[in-house]
């Protein structure tokens, strides 16, 4: 965590709501497209991208630097909340919702129409992993968070969140393939 | 063949997913209206282990005063040796008793035995006199007196 940061968490943490304000500017679209990745809905990632800033400011008395980004007690935060909502609400949304929500997230490429398709394939292929897989490949190569900071976030040793990687990749190369043969 | 590199640059595209941007204004207006919760003035964790702590020592100090009980305290309270001391007691009477009218039956047999014997001359009548009559001639515990003190008096 930067001097910056810390000074505003430890506003934030005095009860200044604008020093908090401006880590929800910083963060909120991290959070929110982890877990849009991680739903594939964009209300329940605009439901629980809320919640989980409002879990924080409601508890920031509670955080204690420990060596880690601000970012990544958000992550634990939105793991938790994404593992809440799939135990508590059955998964109804269709393939068919799911990619077009995907779609309508992205920016208007008139002409890029491949790499809409692309970047549709990739999803699809994420939503096929394992939660672990998923976690480390979204926080790793979407969000770009180290190998330490995933490895806090998830609870395991940074040696594991390496060979998650490695496995996570491998298993994407060959979901991929799939897709673009179906 | 998609190459890791490949795969890489499409998960990296990806980042240009983002949400609605009145969407996010109006949460955090919202967020921001709420009042943070205020820590306890002391730690939960910390009264926790603290009210833990306190009702730890008052079991063992109840424990200790219950099975470790003071010998004058007991030994007052035991209703067993409150009846042994009792009955040794009154054993105790008993005997004593038992033994100063043995005594005194001696004494005063004794002294009938010279106040009987007439060949000797006693030289103060009235102390026997007296002693005649501190002497309880209704007390019929020992038979071997009453004959005696019928001898003399009659």
């Amino acid at each position: 965590m930067n001097k910056e940061e810390r000074d505003l968490v430890e506003k934030a943490r005095g009860g200044e709501s604008e020093a908090f304000g401006a880590l929800y500017d910083k963060h909120f679209d991290s959070i929110y497209r982890f877990i849009f990745l991680k739903t594939g809905s964009k209300a329940d990632a605009e439901d629980l991208s809320h919640q989980v800033f409002l879990s924080a400011w409601q508890k920031i008395e509670s955080y204690k630097f420990q060596g880690f980004p601000f970012s990544s007690w958000l992550y634990k935060i939105a793991l938790n909340a994404v593992i809440d909502h799939w135990r508590t609400r059955k998964p109804n949304v269709s393939i068919e919702l799911v990619k077009d929500d995907f779609l309508s997230e992205l920016p208007d490429f008139h002409d890029k129409v491949d790499q809409k398709f692309e970047l549709k394939l990739v999803k699809n292929a994420i939503a096929k992993l394992e939660p672990d897989q998923q976690n480390v490949i979204i926080m790793k190569f979407v969000d770009e968070l180290t190998n330490k900071e995933i490895a806090d976030v998830l609870g395991k040793s940074e040696g594991a969140v390496r060979v998650i990687q490695h496995r996570a990749l491998r298993q994407l190369k060959k979901l991929i393939g799939e897709e673009k043969k179906s | 063949m998609t190459t890791n590199e490949e795969i890489r640059k499409s998960l990296n595209k990806l980042r240009i997913i983002g949400s609605d941007p009145e969407f996010k204004r109006n949460s955090r207006a919202l967020i921001l209206s709420y009042q943070p919760e205020k820590a306890a003035p002391f730690r939960l964790p910390f009264l926790r282990f603290a009210g833990a702590f306190v009702i730890l020592i008052l079991t063992i100090a109840v424990l200790t005063f219950e099975l470790t009980p003071t010998p004058v305290l007991s030994s007052s309270f035991n209703p067993d040796y409150l009846q042994n001391e009792i009955e040794t007691l009154t054993v105790s009477v008993q005997i004593e008793e038992v033994e100063y009218r043995k005594e005194a039956n001696q004494t005063i047999a004794s002294a009938l035995n010279e106040v009987e014997n007439t060949s000797v001359k006693h030289l103060n009548d009235s102390r026997l006199r007296d002693e005649a009559a501190s002497i309880n001639l209704n007390d019929s515990t020992n038979p071997e007196i009453d004959a005696l003190l019928e001898t003399v008096i009659f």
